[in-house]
């Protein structure tokens, strides 16, 4: 990715007119100071964005590149220094946006001494939900996240995943049109990583839109469409994951069941045309990939060593 | 034993009068005190961020969007903070406090006074005073470290993004943590209840040669005495003819008697434990010096000076003007009237022996028919409270004549229901001390029960206001910091009349001030000796309060100007705070007076302000704060 040679599609030419703009900052930025007003951090510098209707936007970056601080400065739980950030047309820092709006934090701050019930419930009558949609809405949660057999069990001694997906659940309970994520899939193993993904793709179809920030690469590159790269709080890459990725100059070919002879023939043809043949060797899957497909097999055949060792 | 305070009507201590604001104005003043102060350390912070003009804008939006947010406040959001905040402290294990306050009552044999004379004074201070003192620890503990807490480890997060005003933080928190104290404090209440009750319930046994027949007035009665039980005994006298007896008066109590076949037995529990609350009539007190001239009491050499005393065997008197004596006021035909007062002896005599006085109900009016009753003559137990019932057919004299003649105590000696009580000291060389409340004319009683619960509710008010004080102050405080600046809060309250006396004495001394702006309202008496820097100074030089300073004139009139801001800050400061003596009425119940409603009134309008102004101030410093910074 790192070799990524495309150009920089500017920001309002993948945008169309029709579409509505969820989120938008204006030359956002944010310094930190100390006690005394002394600046300590320059965490944003005069960040633009426009994040759509419907669309998956990833914020990628190392630590301490600001993206956590992008999220909070839109969720108002940071007040910008300079610039604007605007959510729903509304400042972020008015409370009536976030009627729409769902937030998962990067670790589920949740109240320890609450069940799962117990905690949706709580977040639910914050939307002034009736007692009977609060009940429908918590079965429904608990059952997506897959907790009913541990719903009546203090927070406390739930393990990290499993509090990942009550911070998840309280992030989803009113139904929100607008979803941020702050680093979802940290602190999850492959398999809640997985549905993390998915549960996002599902969200995308139902037209939500998400936010999320990330430094795992992976992640951000199997679920968003468009993607912010910061570096120091300044915001150096924007635009469609595939546009960015493709590399334009290669051309990959994968074939199935071909002989050794044929690839000759494909290596002469690649050259009677001037091309160069970079590689052609046989793909390695990805450590992810060969995880999942064990762990799928061995739930499907249990006690025995895992498909793999087969081949 | 003696609750001394002057009580206001509702509408007199609400509303302005001459040398006085009135509560309600002075709320309104420190209101827009605290506003103003608000306003200015708003836009400080806000320019200090943002610069003068943005920054002054910033603050404007706030303070613009603050009504609609302040009454757009969500009942179903308030009750689920409410609730989140009384689970907390559920879990978190806080009726461990009433498991404290049970082994306290358990083990409070083993330290209360068995022997007092006044039993019910010690076991209810004692319920009271450890009610009181946990109720108030708990409120701060769960109060202050609650919103930091969540503030450190986040959770405030995923609540603050979910559309929560700040306001609905604040006063969730005050009412869910409020909640859990009044269960708390209920159930104290009702263990206090039980053990007070039943740790004063006793009876007698009777030894049946104790007692002998005897005829007074007329009347076949049994004079005896009960068995020594519960560290007391009494002695009785027993009416044949009605079947009925009744004890002296020992421990502040006395027992009804009866008789099953040959024996006496004590009927119920004892009459007067627990104390009722007695609600008293006050008058205003004058003193006649030994010559019979208007004059004042004796200082027979004590230094607490609270009680003033009259010769015996002379003109002096104590004279206490009462207003309001009437049938409709003392419909039991009759006053009943109560003394306190206390003996001072210059010679021993017979310690046993009781002091004689006399009491005389005198008209007001010096051209009145009908002037003076005849003396009634009485004793002074002392340390007890002494009884008089004057019925309403007394024997009084006229003017013009000699010979008393049976007259109406309310038409004719209180026409305009005006009524003097003269109290004299019938002994030579022994005193009478006394103090304006401690005669009156018991109007009516309460219920104990009712008594036990106002002062329960006094204690739920000052849990109330502290925890009002502990979440606002959490909203920007950490929280060890937020209970210490609580503590202080409080603490400093309690000292409000000696800091306006302090700088009341200053700013009157200065020859500018008060002729500017006149006297310091609630000065009390005042205190010399200077504010911080001049007594700072004293101390080292060793230079008492009575001495001149000896510095150059205009040094001291720099230490005069420094010291009065100071103690103006304070001053001001103060007049904001609760004064938490004032809620606590336990002494009210623990010597058995009524615990008037208007004071309760106007201690509940007092908390409910502090509610309403803390969960402002606590509204706008969370809307302004960065949760996340």
């Amino acid at each position: 990715m790192a070799d990524t040679t495309a150009d920089t599609p500017d920001t309002t030419k993948t945008d169309s007119p029709s579409e509505e703009v969820v989120i938008e900052t204006r030359g956002l930025a944010k310094i930190y100071r100390d006690f005394w007003g002394r600046k300590k951090v320059h965490a944003l510098k005069g960040l633009d964005l426009k994040v759509h209707r419907g669309e998956v936007f990833g914020l990628l970056g190392p630590n301490g590149s600001g993206k956590s601080t992008t999220i909070k400065l839109l969720l108002g739980l940071l007040f910008p220094t300079g610039g604007q950030a605007l959510v729903f047309d509304r400042r972020a820092t008015e409370v009536k946006k976030n009627a729409r709006l769902g937030y998962l934090p990067e670790e589920s701050y949740l109240y320890k001494f609450l069940n799962a019930e117990e905690t949706l419930d709580f977040y639910a009558r914050l939307f002034n939900m009736t007692a009977g949609e609060r009940k429908a809405r918590v079965a429904e949660l608990i059952d997506m996240i897959g907790l009913d057999w541990a719903k009546r069990r203090q927070l406390k001694e739930y393990s990290k995943g499993m509090t990942r997906r009550i911070g998840l659940a309280q992030a989803l309970i009113n139904d929100p049109e607008l979803i941020m994520l702050d680093e979802p899939t940290t602190g999850l193993d492959p398999i809640g990583t997985r549905d993390m993904k998915d549960l996002i793709l599902r969200l995308k179809e139902q037209g939500k839109t998400v936010l999320m920030c990330s430094h795992l690469l992976a992640d951000v590159q199997d679920v968003c469409d468009r993607i912010a790269i910061l570096h120091q709080g300044e915001l150096k890459e924007l635009g469609r994951v595939d546009d960015l990725l493709t590399v334009q100059e290669v051309t990959q070919i994968q074939a199935k069941s071909l002989p050794a002879s044929a690839k000759d023939e494909i290596a002469s043809v690649i050259q009677k045309h001037g091309g160069e043949l970079v590689s052609m060797e046989r793909p390695t899957s990805t450590l992810e990939d060969l995880f999942l497909r064990i762990v799928r097999d061995s739930d499907e055949r249990p006690g025995r060593r895992a498909a793999s060792d087969k081949e | 034993m003696i609750v001394d305070y002057e009580i206001q009507s509702l509408w007199e201590w609400l509303l302005p009068s001459l040398g006085k604001n009135g509560a309600l104005l002075e709320f309104v003043f420190m209101a827009a005190v605290i506003c103003l102060l608000g306003v200015i350390v708003g836009y400080l912070g806000s320019a200090l961020r943002h610069g003068f003009n943005e920054g002054f804008y910033r603050m404007a939006a706030v303070v613009v969007n603050a009504p609609a947010d302040l009454l757009r406040i969500g009942f179903g959001r308030v009750l689920a903070m409410a609730m989140l905040a009384a689970q907390e402290a559920i879990r978190k294990k806080i009726l461990i406090v009433f498991g404290i306050f049970v082994l306290f009552l358990l083990v409070a044999g083993w330290y209360l006074d068995q022997e007092s004379d006044r039993p019910a004074e010690i076991y209810l201070s004692f319920v009271l005073t450890s009610t009181n003192f946990l109720i108030v620890v708990m409120a701060l503990f769960i109060s202050a470290f609650s919103l930091p807490n969540d503030i450190k480890n986040r959770t405030i997060y995923t609540i603050v993004t979910k559309p929560v005003l700040p306001s609905e933080i604040v006063i969730g928190r005050i009412l869910g943590f409020t909640a859990v104290g009044t269960v708390m404090l209920a159930m104290m209440g009702g263990v206090s209840y039980l053990f007070v009750v039943r740790g004063l319930s006793h009876r007698h046994e009777f030894v049946a040669e104790n007692a002998a027949a005897e005829i007074v007035e007329g009347k076949v009665v049994e004079k005896g005495k009960t068995e020594h039980s519960n560290h007391h005994s009494h002695e009785f006298t027993f009416d044949e003819k009605e079947g009925i007896g009744v004890t002296d008066s020992v421990m502040q109590h006395t027992h009804i008697i009866e008789k099953a076949g040959d024996e006496f037995v004590i009927a119920g529990s004892p009459e007067g434990l627990p104390p009722s609350g007695r609600v008293p009539h006050f008058g205003k007190l004058r003193f006649l010096n030994r010559a019979g001239a208007e004059g004042d009491g004796v200082n027979v050499g004590y230094e607490w000076t609270y009680r003033k005393y009259i010769e015996g065997g002379t003109l002096a008197a104590a004279i206490w003007t009462f207003d309001g004596i009437n049938e409709r006021n003392f419909p039991k035909g009759g006053l009943p009237l109560e003394l306190n007062l206390t003996v001072f002896r210059t010679h021993k005599g017979d310690i046993e022996k009781t002091i004689v006085g006399e009491i005389i109900l005198q008209n007001p009016d010096p051209n009145a028919a009908i002037r003076r009753s005849t003396p009634i003559t009485f004793s002074v137990k002392e340390y007890q409270s002494d009884q008089q019932f004057i019925p309403r057919k007394i024997p009084a004299v006229r003017l013009d004549e000699s010979t008393p003649i049976d007259v109406d105590l309310f038409d004719d000696l209180a026409p305009d229901g005006k009524l003097e009580v003269i109290v004299r000291c019938a002994e030579r060389a022994q005193y009478f001390g006394m103090a304006q409340a401690d005669v009156y004319f018991k109007a009516s009683e309460t219920w104990f029960i009712v008594n036990f619960f106002k002062a329960y509710a006094g204690i739920w008010m000052q849990m109330l206001i502290v925890i009002c004080l502990g979440v606002t102050l959490s909203t920007f405080l950490s929280g060890p910091v937020a209970m210490m600046a609580t503590i202080s809060t409080l603490a400093m309250g309690v000292f409000t009349r000696f800091i306006a006396g302090i700088f009341g004495e200053q700013f009157e001394a200065n020859p500018f001030l008060a002729r500017l702006f006149g006297t310091v309202p609630d000065k009390g008496v005042g205190i010399p000796g200077g504010g911080p820097i001049e007594s700072l100074i004293r101390v080292v030089t060793q230079k008492n309060v009575s001495i001149d300073l000896e510095l150059h004139p205009l040094i001291t009139a720099a230490i005069s100007w420094i010291d009065l801001f100071l103690m103006g800050v304070l001053y001001i400061f103060t007049q904001i705070l609760p004064d938490f003596r004032q809620l606590n009425r336990a002494d009210n119940v623990a010597t058995g007076f009524d615990i008037p409603m208007t004071l309760m009134t106007q201690h509940s309008l007092i908390t409910l302000s502090f509610f309403v102004m803390l969960s402002i101030v606590g509204y706008f410093i969370l809307k302004t704060r960065e949760i996340a910074a």
